[in-house]
């Protein structure tokens, strides 16, 4: 297979699979991991003292 | 091949053990979740089984026996079942200061019985230290990631998250990140190994008296720059979504709608034009609590990328049932 066709083959190959993994990335509320997407907590310290995390998830580069 | 295939399967098993100890360390060691003082540490641990359905088509495409692409009439589909494991442990240590750290490991596992190219395995591990300024934090978070599709390893990613989150004690957030990555393939993708830039943000708001648990609002743009010297792969885009969450009829149900747009440098081979997507997912979860600490999942998407050539363009459709559990 002529080089050029190949990779032009390889980038339609990565489109679909940014699809499988991407697209029901955002929506989950409680665990929207591993479809792309990354999530980190945050500390939040209170007024009493007391910490609070926060959750928050992005798309990946 | 084979020799790639059972590296890929060593690191997903070496991940998924990393993820599992990191869920018994954090049930051994940590009867509260989260913290409530400081100069503790914490843990989460969640694993998810759902059952569900998907669909995948794209225009059917061949390699003539000059070597040159042929889009035949008609669409290439790949549906099926699939099962899929989701395993997520994470650790925090908070310090006397305004430093803290955390690790994290996920793995998860899809499979199809009968359409085996719609098998995916992901596995991420991060390391993370923030510092705490007043309602803000800056974190410096290092992160590894492999990615196995059909069977076989396709992608590691390296790379370092910068970011900075500011929140507010109701419930409001605002976060902007910084996230250079480098992409690296088998010997097959090799082309396709890229450095990648990416500046991302999301805008949070509480919005409890309207009848809506939260709403938020997330951005990007991204700079991939292929390593092989390939223009046409090279590319820049920008993405924007909307989550709106809100309970009813006992669920928290949430509906994101997700745009993104792409340009590549270049024009391709075979005359083709330099390639443009418009990616266009939507999604709806509704999920319903079984006890304290476990909930069941239903989950609704649809992914379309309208593209230019229309050798690119597919479509994804999945409709999923889930069981899952946290402590």
């Amino acid at each position: 297979m002529k080089l050029r066709s190949r990779i032009a083959l390889s980038a339609a190959a990565v489109g679909l699979l940014f699809t499988a993994v991407q697209a029901p990335a955002f929506a989950r509320s409680a665990s929207n991991i591993g479809h792309g997407t990354t999530c980190y907590s945050v500390p939040t310290t209170n007024a009493n003292g007391t910490i609070t995390y926060t959750r928050v998830c992005f798309k990946r580069a | 091949m084979i020799a790639v295939f059972h590296g890929a399967r060593r690191c997903f098993g070496a991940l998924f053990f990393v993820a599992l100890s990191a869920a018994a360390v954090a049930q051994a060691t940590s009867p509260l979740s989260p913290p409530n003082a400081a100069n503790e540490a914490s843990g989460h641990v969640e694993a998810e089984f759902g059952q569900g359905w998907e669909r995948s088509t794209s225009p059917l495409v061949r390699v003539s026996p000059d070597g040159a692409l042929v889009q035949l009439p008609g669409l290439s589909k790949l549906a099926g079942p699939v099962s899929r494991l989701l395993v997520n442990g994470s650790r925090e240590w908070s310090t006397n200061g305004p430093l803290q750290f955390s690790a994290t490991a996920v793995s998860e596992v899809r499979w199809s019985p009968t359409a085996r190219d719609l098998d995916l395995a992901f596995a991420t591990a991060d390391f993370s230290a923030r510092w705490g300024f007043g309602a803000g934090s800056f974190s410096v978070s290092p992160s590894h990631m492999i990615l196995g599709v059909a069977g076989k390893s396709f992608r590691t990613t390296d790379s370092v998250r910068i970011d900075w989150t500011h929140t507010s004690g109701e419930g409001d957030l605002w976060s902007i990140r910084v996230e250079p990555a480098r992409y690296r393939h088998n010997s097959a993708f090799v082309d396709l190994n890229a450095d990648v830039l990416a500046v991302s943000g999301i805008k949070r708001w509480k919005l409890t008296d309207t009848g809506l648990d939260k709403l938020e609002f997330a951005w990007g743009v991204r700079r991939e720059r292929n390593r092989q010297g390939y223009a046409d792969l090279s590319n820049r885009g920008a993405h924007a979504s909307l989550e709106a969450v809100w309970p009813f009829f006992g669920a928290q149900w949430s509906a994101t709608l997700l745009l993104q747009h792409t340009k590549f440098d270049a024009a391709g081979p075979d005359g083709l034009p330099a390639r443009r997507d418009r990616f266009l997912s939507t999604d709806l979860t509704a999920e319903w609590p079984l006890s304290k600490t476990s909930f069941v999942r239903m989950n609704l998407s649809n992914a379309i990328n309208h593209a230019t050539p229309s050798l690119y363009e597919n479509q994804h459709r999945t409709i999923e049932i889930s069981v899952g559990a946290h402590w």
